[in-house]
């Protein structure tokens, strides 16, 4: 140490990195019951800790005309069944040291626990019969409906939930993502116990769940605690939403939510994305990391570090079944609203209109492909990635080959790939603020329509009176 | 118990720099945590959010490394980062491919070493910050509950003014107070390195004094306060309107620092009264009697003593006053019957696993290592915390109660929902 104090250290250049270790996403096991229930195990016992969900295909996407029926039947999986109260369910699993939840995506719905793995047999228990007998007792669909009301009303002081409510009604429209998947008011005050019985009956079915265990658990275990469980579970699979295309707009809409004692713009530019199993998803992942989907993207070096308009800007392809959206955007400050919408079109159109450096391309691809093990560290992490797998359809070497096709891509391929995926002529501009300024601020991006924070449609008094 | 151990070695460099490290084959990563131990509570008023904006700018510029190249650095080698400053301390870290731990040492050795900052890249981050503060406090519904708490249940504890600063103060830091803080507090002698993972003692033991070993202390006495509030004997309470929905309750009653004795029960009491949906309160105001719509509670864990704070939104139609009374109602059941055996032996089967799950992260256990040994004085206290847990009675749980959770010793603020204009109705 006395040495390393004298000898005088060059810093000026950064050291050289040692050798890679190759990181293959790690092999799982499994195993299909004769009933077509899947059973999934990936085992690690660093920690004596496991996690289990038991997922059923297809979620919000089917709501129909009853927003909010997927993500409230899911919530109540666990709020009681023929046998158990909700109280008996959360104190039981809660004793144990573990946790339970139920919820729904556009895509699935599921229960989960997590709990110290010696606890594991009496747990899967009362999973097991939150999942095949739920009672959705009208008492605690009360209860959740009043809890999701007041949600409801939070929401709406809430700048970034606002703009993307606002967000998903103006790209989407009447198609079932334009609607907020937890409902609105109308729609949770309309939903009833036996439409969520109806809607669990045709959805947890053998052919239509599987169930992931990880963490510190032997696959035999796992499969003997199915086969005991479910093993006499009938039922075929559902069919999966279709790939069919979502049109994008002719002109592009400019919608401002008014919150009069705003201090900030929340923004989201966007449209229409790409489907999860679409064969471009993988340039499309890349070329959102360029403009916006890590700190040293274009978005945030230009709107916080070159310009100090905001804590941070971003993007990302939400992709689902379906084309699930793109968006763009940050929470500025009001006065700089409409050059932060100007910079981020102009990050946009940039992307399509010339190609990538290398060097710039060899960052973002080491970024993505050096941080991978770190994405698969803990279990949990791996566990959500086989979900995606079964979910989507993937191949099951999705992740192992998913750094060689990230490496594959060229400047050309990402500036393609702009070209078909970004819009910012058909973009639709959202921005939650202060309606009065931003009324005329925005003008110039196209007409200006003014909602308030229920959704309402504020008529523009000033041109209306130009009119007459 | 479940036995999960964090296994590690330690050791100061000739400079004063202490050095903690846990090594973990599994995969090839490496975690690396800093800790300087200062922070907002280092500061004095007129200068609020200092320390935080000084963060910031560790970023902006060293000697060898350009304003912004840090970040480009790490993620060009595959790795994360971040940093992040409360009341008594600020960390940095990055997570790394194991292949690039000395460039991580290399980056987090030049900005302890050197600082190259301008007017202009200090004047960014002062909108950055300014930004940060709005998108996280002042425009988010009940965003300033904690800072409106904190400023008036303590009268002299410098934890009386948020970390974010305030507007003025973070518009008016100079160059030189940031040129003057880093001499001051970021050197060897008031910093802990913590690695984890995939690496080699000997090779990081040797990278580290090659890196660190060479930086100088600073000069001056380092500014460490030791203010204790007198005791409070009556009741603070006040309203705060705010642009919400519903309207809310914020409770906090004094209790003593982290480290002291009485900390552990008041701990598992909050676990006990709001951790899960079975837990006493949670039950009793969201569940059964339908008059809130959320509850949490906890004891903050600081160097000086702290706040046990009650955060409670009220259901639709229901005001804070209800909120309140029946949370006097249901400590003052605690103070005088005490938990009963279950629900202390819930909470401490909840504090188990979540220990479980904090540890399976190498950059969470990095940074647990580094918090036992900077605030509790001791990285070992991470490995006896878990008895000290089980140690716990329910008389302990009582008497904490009884002592703490009293009228007297609390602040209390009711937000209420703006008054509306008639044209919005």
């Amino acid at each position: 140490m006395t040495d390393s104090r004298n000898t005088t250290l060059d810093r000026s250049r950064p050291p050289k990195p040692g050798v890679p270790k190759d990181v293959p996403f790690p092999d799982y096991f499994e195993h299909t019951m004769a009933n077509g229930m899947k059973v999934i195990v990936y085992e690690d016992h660093s920690l004596p800790i496991a996690a289990v969900n038991v997922v059923a295909r297809g979620g919000s996407y089917f709501d129909g005309a009853h927003p909010g029926l997927a993500s409230m039947t899911a919530e109540l999986l666990t709020k009681g069944t023929a046998t158990r109260s909700a109280t008996d369910i959360v104190e039981d699993i809660e004793f144990l040291g573990g946790s339970i939840g139920s919820g729904a995506g556009w895509d699935s719905m599921s229960v989960g626990i997590s709990i110290l793995s010696r606890h594991l047999d009496r747990a899967m228990e009362v999973i097991a019969d939150t999942v095949r007998q739920p009672s959705f007792p009208d008492e605690e669909v009360e209860r959740v409906r009043e809890q999701r009301l007041a949600d409801i009303l939070q929401a709406r002081s809430s700048p970034s939930a606002l703009a993307f409510e606002r967000f998903s009604s103006a790209v989407y429209g009447t198609h079932p993502y334009g609607l907020p998947q937890d409902g609105t008011e109308h729609t949770v005050a309309a939903l009833q116990s036996p439409m969520m019985h109806d809607f669990h009956r045709e959805r947890f079915t053998a052919g239509n769940m599987f169930i992931t265990a990880v963490g510190d658990v032997e696959p035999e275990r796992m499969v003997e605690i199915a086969e005991r469980l479910f093993g006499d579970l009938g039922g075929e699979a559902v069919p999966s939403p279709d790939g069919s295309v979502i049109a994008l707009p002719e002109t592009r809409p400019v919608q401002v939510v008014d919150r009069p004692s705003a201090v900030q713009s929340s923004i989201l530019i966007g449209h229409a994305g790409i489907a999860r199993n679409h064969e471009d998803y993988i340039p499309v992942f890349l070329l959102n990391m360029l403009l916006g989907g890590y700190f040293g993207s274009r978005l945030n070096l230009n709107l916080r570090e070159d310009k100090g308009y905001t804590y941070g800007a971003h993007a990302r392809f939400d992709a689902r079944r379906q084309a699930g959206p793109f968006a763009a955007g940050a929470e500025v400050r009001n006065e700089v609203t409409d050059r932060a919408i100007e910079e981020i079109l102009k990050e946009m159109e940039q992307m399509r209109g010339a190609p990538v450096s290398e060097e710039e391309l060899e960052k973002v691809k080491n970024y993505v492909t050096g941080s991978f093990p770190l994405q698969i560290e803990t279990a949990a992490q791996v566990a959500q990635r086989i979900v995606m797998i079964e979910i989507y359809g993937l191949e099951k070497d999705y992740y192992t080959k998913f750094n060689s096709r990230i490496l594959a891509l060229s400047a050309e391929d990402i500036q393609r790939t702009a070209q078909t995926w970004l819009h910012p002529d058909r973009a639709a501009i959202v921005a939650a603020g202060r309606g009065s300024l931003l009324r005329n601020t925005l003008e110039r991006f196209g007409p200006v329509e003014l909602f308030d924070a229920k959704g309402a449609r504020i008529p523009d008094v000033e041109s209306q009176a130009q009119d007459t | 118990m479940s036995g999960v151990n964090v296994n590690y070695e330690e050791y100061d460099l000739p400079n004063g720099m202490h050095v903690i490290l846990h090594r973990d084959h599994t995969l090839p990563i490496v975690a690396i945590n800093l800790w300087y131990h200062v922070g907002s509570k280092n500061e004095h008023e007129g200068e609020t959010g200092f320390a935080h904006l000084f963060e910031h700018m560790m970023f902006q510029g060293s000697e060898n490394v350009p304003a912004n190249m840090h970040f480009h650095h790490v993620q060009s080698a595959g790795g994360t980062l971040n940093a992040s400053t409360s009341f008594d301390r600020t960390n940095y870290y990055e997570t790394l491919p194991a292949h690039q731990l000395e460039l991580g040492l290399w980056l987090e050795s030049d900005r302890m070493n050197s600082l190259a900052v301008t007017e202009q890249t200090l004047e960014t981050q002062r909108n950055v910050v300014m930004e940060e503060r709005r998108s996280r406090y002042d425009n988010q519904p009940y965003g300033t509950m904690l800072m409106e708490l904190f400023a008036r249940a303590y009268k002299m504890q410098p934890y009386r003014w948020p970390t974010i600063g305030s507007m003025t103060d973070i518009q008016s830091a100079s160059l030189e107070q940031v040129r003057a803080f880093h001499r001051m507090y970021y050197r060897p002698e008031n910093a802990t390195l913590c690695l984890a993972g995939d690496f080699g003692t000997g090779t990081a033991q040797e990278l580290i004094a090659k890196y660190f070993g060479p930086i100088a202390n600073g000069d001056g006495e380092m500014y460490r306060p030791f203010i204790h509030e007198p005791p409070q004997t009556t009741q603070v309470r006040d309203y705060v309107y705010d642009s919400i929905p519903l309207p809310g309750l914020v409770v906090g009653m004094h209790i003593p620092d982290m480290n002291a004795p009485d900390f552990i029960p008041l701990d598992i009491l909050s676990y006990i009264l709001t951790s899960g949906e079975s837990s006493r309160l949670y039950h009793r105001f969201v569940y059964e009697s339908r008059i809130a719509q959320s509850i949490l509670s906890f004891a903050y864990d600081l160097e000086l003593p702290g706040l046990f704070i009650f955060r409670i939104i009220a259901q639709q139609g229901k005001t804070p006053e209800m909120l309140e009374s029946m949370l006097w109602k249901e400590l003052e059941d605690v103070r005088r019957n005490g938990v009963t055996a279950s629900e202390l032996q819930k909470a401490k089967n909840r504090i188990e696993t979540m220990f479980v799950r904090a540890v399976s992260s190498l950059q969470s256990r990095a940074d647990l290592l580094n918090s036992f040994r900077v605030l509790a004085g001791d990285a070992a206290k991470l490995n006896e915390h878990r008895e000290r847990i089980h140690a716990v009675t329910q008389e302990d749980v009582q008497r904490a109660a009884a002592t703490y959770l009293t009228e007297h010793n609390a602040t209390c603020l009711h937000y209420l929902p703006y008054p509306k204009k008639s044209s919005e109705q």
